[in-house]
């Protein structure tokens, strides 16, 4: 299939075993599923066959053949959504098993049976030019939803809770009481039941004020009114947020900013008219002062975020306004879409790294469905988010863009990374490079198996560098023609020792015949600075993965009084026990007072409660020494304790002394 | 809150609350009450979880312990005799937002409320229900409850009562779904206030039997529990019950007992004596009632409308097929 790639036909060596893409089982065509439930949004055709196979086929040999028809199913709608044949799954399924089913009645029952299992459908797209864009569009559209109903559920709440609050206003006023007011109450069915007149006249002076004053009225219609007119997520005539230039997003994110702070403002009033809080010497200045400044990037997150589609033809205007628009504190998220993995715009997201807080994601469109998981994570990162795909030019008919967009990366012209500022603090932590072929070396390497000219079977461990890959890209014909001399050496190894003769990569020609083509000078210049900034992604991920600095010392550890349970404990303003106390003095053990209220109704001044309810000595000269024997006879749980009178002439101090003696 | 903002805002005007925010009237109950402890382990609760009064309710049903709603300074409801629980599920339907407690006694809940009470479990709404049990009917002068021992003297019984008491604890846990079952004494304030902290933390239903003195209709009856520290058994987890050095230094029998294994739980509700304290039973993913049942569901305009149009899609189904039968 892939047989006119690059210039005169010839190929990179190592696409020898791969010639119809159609009859391998891999991640592409996908399926954008419909339906925003907590399923995956995208899936792959072979996955999607695996699962329904899995759930249908019956056992033995029934199942068998139903696997092999469904098989053949799958390796048809591959062709033909290759072919450029679009359509929904059951749309292509049902394309596809009309043609497999005429030849074989045995085929169309089996498919017929497994189809009944096809429980999601959605839109076939296979890895051609427009994949990145549906992709990428098709999870924003899905986030957004489910921003939109959080919030569409949190503001119809408030506008009903609102509502009710004016309507309860309303029946209390002088209307809802009065004759017609009741009347419209009880409805047509009983009104002949009532004297509404009459009524009307008991109820005229109701108890206690007007339930709202005129300012707090005024304020509730004001932000109901924002609440129903606003458009970031009303379902009539809302605002559109998908953008192909990035200035068009920006402005329109500049003009429906003043909007999207009298929403956040009506929100916080609402919610604060609702629980009772909204405290008007309080609040009145802080909501009059209140602009897009006040809003927290949690607030800001439950806005839409803008999506611009960068196409590969953007003008350089555009595509040079993609930084300043991720620097300018917009919630925007770019899809930077390039056919050039050798121009400027293959390094954006490499440069856009760089600005810190901004979510990159690199991928050729055939990693694309394997980093799907990261391209929703940058959808869903709160702050701006670039996501930049390699696809290939169209190159011909026959052409595979799936293997060119994987040469990218297996080649490292274009390397899958993604850059998440809010995994942590270093670079070994928000850089993730393990999506990329064999990460720690600096080309991947492969065996080639050849005859050679004796027909001998050759076997070589040979790198895929970027001039490899420069063999799939028309634009880099006139870099690798030439038939490279005797005395040439492997690119690879060229780049490690350039005197050791002339640079050359292996490709084969459309009839099988291997060659080894020099390598031009500005090709090798493209290949050495790809193996630079591919080690220098290595040393940025690999940064902060060693500790930095040594363990610190064991600090010691909080004081005794402060540390374990005790700490945790509220402690009580006054806590008297056994261990502070003299056996002279009197003392409650006051943690364990079950506040039963026997002491402090005999003495209130002498026996009080703590912050805890629970009782302590307040003042011992505040009573006797007979209340003391008292109270602690009469506490119920006897954690009262007298110690020893303080009066030496108290009456009765014999007895009472006896009567303490428990309690000691 | 939806917002950051607004909850800034409420968190700038807010003062702590104090126990005496939560505090509203004089407890009519007797001197030396078991209720009061609780009352006041309930009152330290709210202001150590910062519980908004207004978004706070306690239901109860009838008897000395069904008087708690009227000394807290939050929503209450003083409802009918064993009908605590229907009230407080209702509430929690209606209003999943607001911290529901409940406030039941031995006779309330083990007798007239029975069927109520097993049902509650089976829900396992999220409610905290503490059992007030001082084993009599204490507000109506004395007469055997459920749980009043073999052959006490009361006004019913004046022979002595005949039947064995029932076991709260034992029965609550052979019931489906239950979700948390704990047991403390009103004479221990500090593992008190604990086990009802795990309770309200606990989401699902908690049910807490609370063994509480009467000491004007049962004097006495606890006195030799409260005299020797050896015949009440703490059970200790890092999850459950750890009690305070000074806790410790008087109740030295303890016992590890891991709040997830439900099969030494049945084994320890069984004992009477030592009386066991702390949390027998916890598992927090018993699924609750009202979120199968999606409660507090927003009733918007659009919702009501996509269930009528539901409805009416069927309707006119079954009428063409109605039309092309006939």
């Amino acid at each position: 299939m892939a047989s006119a790639i690059g210039t005169a036909g010839v190929r990179p060596a190592l696409f020898a075993p791969f010639a119809d893409l159609a009859a391998l089982r891999y991640d592409y065509p996908i399926v954008l599923h419909d339906g925003d439930d907590e399923r995956p949004a995208i899936t792959a055709l072979s996955a999607v066959i695996d699962d329904l196979l899995a759930s249908e086929a019956p056992p033995g040999v029934a199942g068998q053949r139903m696997r092999r028809a469904v098989r053949r199913l799958e390796g048809e709608m591959r062709r033909m959504s290759a072919r450029g044949q679009s359509g929904t799954l059951t749309e292509l399924w049902a394309t596809a098993a009309g043609s497999l089913g005429e030849r074989d009645a045995q085929v169309a029952q089996d498919l017929t049976r497994a189809r009944a299992g096809l429980a999601r459908d959605g839109l076939v797209v296979d890895c051609d030019q427009s994949m990145p864009v549906r992709a990428v569009t098709h999870l924003w559209r899905r986030e957004q939803r489910r921003k939109a109903l959080a919030m569409r559920r949190t503001i119809d709440g408030l506008r009903l809770r609102l509502g009710d609050l004016v309507r309860a206003d309303h029946l209390r006023s002088g209307g809802g009481r009065g004759e017609g007011g009741l009347r419209a109450g009880v409805g047509t069915s009983h009104e002949g039941l009532f004297d509404f007149a009459l009524m009307a006249s008991l109820l005229a002076r109701p108890s206690g004020d007007h339930a709202l004053s005129d300012t707090r009225r005024a304020r509730i219609d004001r932000t109901l009114a924002v609440l129903r007119d606003e458009r970031f997520f009303a379902t009539r005539e809302p605002y559109v947020f998908a953008f192909d230039r990035v200035a068009d997003a920006l402005t329109a994110h500049e003009q429906r900013r003043a909007a999207m702070t009298e929403l956040v403002r009506s929100i916080a009033v609402a919610e604060l008219e609702l629980r009772g809080a909204y405290v008007e010497d309080r609040h009145d200045a802080y909501f009059d002062r209140f602009d897009a400044t006040a809003l927290t990037p949690a607030d800001l997150s439950r806005f839409p975020d803008y999506l611009v589609h960068c196409p590969p033809d953007a003008e350089g205007a555009d595509r040079a306004m993609i930084i300043d628009a991720l620097t300018s504190g917009a919630p925007i998220k770019v899809l930077f879409v390039t056919d050039d993995a050798f121009g400027i715009g293959a390094r954006l997201a490499t440069t856009a790294m760089g600005l810190g807080d901004t979510f990159v994601l690199q991928a050729s469109a055939a990693r694309l469905y394997a980093v799907r998981e990261r391209a929703t994570a940058a959808l869903r990162y709160r702050g701006p988010a670039l996501v930049s795909v390699y696809v290939p030019a169209s190159i011909d008919a026959a052409g595979a863009p799936y293997l060119v967009a994987a040469a990218a990366t297996e080649s490292r012209a274009f390397p899958t990374f993604s850059y998440d500022p809010s995994a942590g603090t270093g670079w070994g932590e928000r850089l993730a490079l393990a999506d990329d072929p064999q990460p720690d070396r600096a080309w991947p390497l492969h065996e080639l198996r050849y005859a050679d000219a004796t027909l001998q079977r050759r076997t070589e461990t040979v790198a895929f560098t970027v001039a490899d890959f420069a063999l799939c890209d028309p634009r880099r014909a006139g870099d690798v023609g030439v038939d490279a001399p005797e005395r040439a050496v492997p690119i690879e190894m060229w780049l490690d020792d350039p005197d050791g003769g002339v640079p050359f990569v292996r490709a084969i020609e459309p009839d099988g015949a291997l060659r080894r083509l020099a390598v031009s000078a500005d090709l090798v210049r493209a290949t050495r600075r790809a193996a630079e900034a591919w080690r220098r992604l290595q040393e940025l991920a690999a940064l902060g993965r060693q500790p930095v600095v040594a363990d610190l010392p064991d600090v010691p550890g909080p004081p005794a009084a402060v540390s374990g349970a005790a700490a945790a404990t509220p402690v009580s303003p006054v806590a008297s026990g056994p261990a502070e106390a003299s056996p002279d003095e009197p003392y409650i053990e006051t943690v364990r007072c079950a506040t039963c209220n026997e002491c402090t109704n005999l003495n209130p001044r002498m026996f009080a409660y703590d912050g805890n309810r629970q009782a302590y000595i307040k003042d011992v000269t505040a009573g006797t020494f007979r209340e003391l024997v008292e109270a602690a006879e009469a506490c119920q749980v006897a954690i009262i304790h007298p110690g020893r009178p303080r009066d030496p002439n108290e009456p009765g101090l014999d007895d009472l002394l006896k009567r303490a003696e428990a309690f000691a | 809150m939806t917002l950051d903002i607004t909850r800034c805002l409420l968190e700038s005007g807010d003062r702590p609350h104090e126990i005496s925010d939560y505090q509203v009237g004089v407890p009519r109950w007797c001197n030396g009450c078991g209720d009061n402890a609780i009352l006041t382990a309930m009152q330290r609760l709210c202001r150590d979880n910062d519980l908004t009064p207004e978004r706070t309710v306690f239901v109860s049903g009838i008897g000395c312990s069904s008087r708690l709603p009227h000394y807290m300074r939050t929503y209450g409801f003083h409802g009918l005799h064993g009908r605590a629980l229907p009230i407080a599920e209702g509430v929690k339907m209606s209003r999943p937002d607001l911290t529901v407690f409940v406030s039941t006694g031995d006779g309330d809940c083990l007798s007239i409320g029975a069927a109520h009470w097993i049902h509650a479990i089976r829900y396992n709404m999220d409610l905290t229900v503490l059992l007030h049990d001082n084993r009599i009917y204490g507000l109506t002068k004395k007469q055997a409850s459920p749980t009043s021992p073999l052959g006490t003297r009361s006004n019913t019984t004046p022979k002595g009562s005949y039947l064995e008491a029932l076991n709260p604890l034992t029965v609550s846990l052979g019931v489906a779904n239950v979700s948390f079952v704990a047991q403390v004494v009103d004479w221990i304030p500090d593992v008190l206030y604990q086990v009802l902290s795990a309770a309200y933390r606990h989401r699902g239903l908690s049910f807490v039997r609370i063994i509480q003195r009467c000491p004007e209709f049962m004097p006495g009856l606890f006195d030799p529990w409260m005299q020797d520290p050896l015949r009440t058994v703490i059970l200790r987890h890092p999850d459950g019950v750890v009690p305070s050095a000074d806790v410790g230094r008087i109740y030295r029998n303890q016992r590890e007992h891991d709040p997830r294994d439900l099969a030494a739980a049945r084994e320890i509700a069984a004992s009477e004596d030592p009386i066991p304290v702390g949390i027998l039973f916890s598992d927090p993913d018993v699924p609750r009632y009202e979120e199968l049942r999606h409660a507090g569901e927003l009733r918007t305009p659009d919702v009501i409308r996509a269930g009528l149009e539901a409805e009416l899609d069927r309707f006119t189904i079954r009428s063409a097929e109605a039309a092309a039968g006939g």
